[in-house]
């Protein structure tokens, strides 16, 4: 008994023993931080078992650029567009989920393929005389985002134009930011840029791979960023008035001025939200809201742009066409210091078409 | 033996206790806790959040509705979108406050009346605002209001069963409210028509004004003077479905018992989905107040508005309008009472 006990304690002596170097082994490597590419609102951590990092940011990279022209489609403005999509188990399906909540799409989960902006999404592998190469392939509704990629000296570039179907926007009205490839590095490489119409027309160009080796991460373009400034370009360049258009037929009808609490907020607050509101309910075919934001004497105010883009994002949400919001151009008519952080106004000015106007 | 399946036992430990999600974790897409969000709530909460959502659910039908959620929000708000993912809405992060569906969500401590510490939820979803006090004992937890609604009328079911049997039954309603001082609020909207410019100097020659700011803060015309108001075009869209008129004492702006009881069948008729209650004000004739026939005519349709409100209906779905002037304007408006109507959409 003394003897069994005897061996059960040097058992358990070499088992902690044991169970110490595996947690030595095992547990001295610091938890994965999968953040960066998971869906904010949750996703599958599972799907990115046993690839690394750097395979994990080329799948966050090509998801951003794919994401990137379909913000910028007609059909499918992030301001008011809600996607539906299954729970992804792959690692582009969450880091795809992620770039769509990134640039600002509303997102729905459903079981199966309902909806009519269902959310599918494709990767497959073709062995080419150009040696391998990966297809990526997003679709949205009728919307098919397409462009192939190769993997080299731990780099991903596009090997391909993007092709966009099923959308009636022309690749010259499309921006793609294909320069957050170059920040990876590779001495003087370059790699074809642009997007191809499903009707064969195309905006080609070519990017060169800065010489000066990879940017670190840190420095590297925020994705966030990237998706926020091609969704803002594309709102922007439907809705600004940029030399102002002729108002001819139309008479102001009502005038309101929202105040935003500093130069830089993009938060409009409760009272404004409301004035929106107030503004919709009473909105007659072919009415048209001009915002003027910028009250900058040199003509110029990106802050100011950018609130405008606010109060005409608040617009769309509420169902108003891209068509009947104008964001004016800068009135010349401030003299506010570059350090003046006190509220600042943007009017909005309701024009209606005149009775007995053609 | 015993050291064997003690090993096992600390290597599967050892394995389980290595592996990690990192801090995204495994969660449903929009549905579990995701990048960078802090951990779920308790159970108490996870109870509270429940008990908010499906009031939610009977008033914003979730498979139509996205709702907006700002970035960096509060992880129970993170929570309850979560929550709200599940039954099916559509969740839009966003980097300020946009939508029209914006969630926010304030978990604030307070005290009974008999001292012992309350949790009371406030949660505001566009328009729509949800608001109910809980007593909490650990895990367990209770209601401890009736459950507040705001920026509707429409029934909310209460089931309180999923709270212990101990609930008290009389808190398991519906209280509807408002929030009056938030109009008060609201940027001013002006008229800018020739007809407006034009009363600038009839106010001057002392004729009766030809526009005024109702309580909405939305500038609107005297219909004394005869055009079709300021809210033409929305009236255009809807056909009337009810009409009566609240009288007033003279010069006053009370209510009284006979038109709050007028106030609250015109709320029980209200339909969101299709109507809007038109308000028109009057003041026809002397009087002998500071504010004159325009301060007596929009603060009548100001204290019907505000009754309105307060019983849930939508501050948007309320049109006021005025007829002021210091003569009587014949059959056309009353001398001095609100005419309320239901405006409803046609099918």
């Amino acid at each position: 008994m003394r003897a069994e006990r005897s061996i059960t304690r040097r058992g358990v002596g070499r088992v902690s023993l044991l169970f110490g170097a595996l947690c030595v082994i095992g547990c001295a490597a610091p938890a994965r931080d999968l953040s960066p590419w998971l869906p904010l609102g949750g996703g599958d951590a599972a799907a990115f078992e046993g690839i690394s990092s750097v395979e994990l940011e080329h799948l966050a990279l090509i998801s951003t650029n794919l994401v990137s022209v379909l913000v910028q489609l007609p059909e499918a403005p992030p301001s008011s567009a809600t996607l539906q999509l299954s729970e992804p188990d792959t690692a582009f399906g969450n880091t795809l989920v992620r770039a769509l909540e990134e640039a600002g799409y509303g997102l729905q989960r459903v079981e199966a393929d309902q909806g009519a902006r269902y959310v599918a999404y494709r990767r497959s592998f073709a062995e080419t005389d150009a040696g391998p190469v990966a297809e990526y392939e997003l679709i949205v509704g009728d919307i098919v985002l397409r462009r192939e990629y190769v993997s080299e000296d731990g780099r991903v570039l596009p090997s391909s134009l993007l092709s966009v179907d099923g959308s009636e926007a022309a690749p010259t009205d499309l921006v793609l930011d294909d320069t957050v490839f170059a920040e990876q590095g590779g001495e003087g490489a370059a790699f074809i840029s642009g997007i191809r119409a499903a009707d064969g027309t195309a905006a080609v160009d070519e990017v060169l791979v800065e010489a000066s080796g990879p940017r670190s991460l840190e420095r590297r373009a925020d994705r966030y960023e990237v998706l926020s400034a091609a969704s803002r370009r594309a709102a922007l360049a439907a809705t600004e008035d940029h030399p102002p258009s002729p108002l001819d037929g139309l008479e102001r009808v009502r005038r309101t001025v929202l105040i935003f609490d500093d130069s830089e907020t993009r938060r409009m607050g409760a009272a404004n939200k409301r004035a929106v509101r107030l503004l919709v309910r009473d909105t007659a075919a072919e009415d048209l809201f001009v915002i003027t934001a910028c009250t900058a004497a040199d003509g110029r105010d990106e802050a100011a742009r950018a609130r405008g883009a606010r109060v005409i994002e608040e617009f769309l949400g509420h169902g108003v066409a891209p068509e009947a919001v104008r964001l004016a151009p800068c009135v010349r008519a401030s003299y506010r210091h570059a350090t003046d952080d006190s509220p600042v106004p943007v009017e909005i000015v309701q024009y209606r078409r005149s009775r007995g106007a053609g | 033996m015993v050291g064997r399946r003690l090993a096992l036992a600390l290597l599967a430990t050892s394995f389980g206790g290595c592996a990690h999600v990192g801090p995204g974790g495994h969660g449903s897409v929009m549905g579990g806790p995701g990048a960078g969000e802090a951990q779920a709530p308790g159970t108490a909460e996870s109870v509270m959040l429940d008990d908010l959502a499906r009031a939610l659910e009977q008033l914003r039908t979730p498979r139509i509705t996205t709702v907006q959620l700002s970035r960096g929000a509060e992880p129970l708000a993170e929570a309850f979108v979560s929550r709200l993912a599940e039954a099916g809405y559509g969740v839009q992060r966003v980097d300020a406050d946009q939508g029209a569906h914006h969630v926010s969500l304030e978990r604030r401590a307070l005290e009974s009346a008999s001292g012992s510490p309350l949790v009371r939820l406030e949660l505001e979803v566009g328009t729509v605002t949800l608001a109910r006090s809980y007593r909490v004992a650990g895990e367990a937890v209770q209601p401890a209001s009736a459950l507040a609604v705001g920026g509707t009328r429409r029934e909310v079911g209460v089931d309180d069963t999923r709270f212990r049997a101990t609930t008290d039954a009389e808190l398991a309603r519906v209280e509807y409210v408002g929030d009056v001082d938030a109009l008060e609020q609201t940027p001013l909207i002006s008229l800018i028509t020739d007809e407006v410019v034009h009363g600038v100097a009839r106010e001057a020659s002392g004729a009766p004004s030809h526009a005024a700011v109702n309580s909405g803060r939305v500038e609107v015309t005297n219909l004394f003077h005869g055009d079709s108001g300021a809210f033409g075009a929305l009236r255009e869209t809807l056909e009337l479905a009810d009409r009566a008129i609240i009288v007033f004492a003279n010069d006053s702006m009370r209510l009284g018992s006979d038109g709050k009881r007028l106030v609250e069948r015109f709320a029980e008729g209200f339909r969101e989905d299709s109507d809007m209650i038109g308000l028109i004000g009057c003041s026809n004739g002397k009087t002998a107040l500071d504010i004159g026939n325009e301060g007596l005519a929009l603060g009548r349709s100001r204290r019907v508005a505000e009754a309105l409100v307060v019983l849930g209906i939508p501050p948007e779905a309320i049109i006021d309008e005025g007829c002021w002037a210091p003569v009587g304007a014949g059959d056309r408006f009353p001398s001095r009472g609100v005419v309320i109507e239901i405006l409803r959409r046609g099918s």
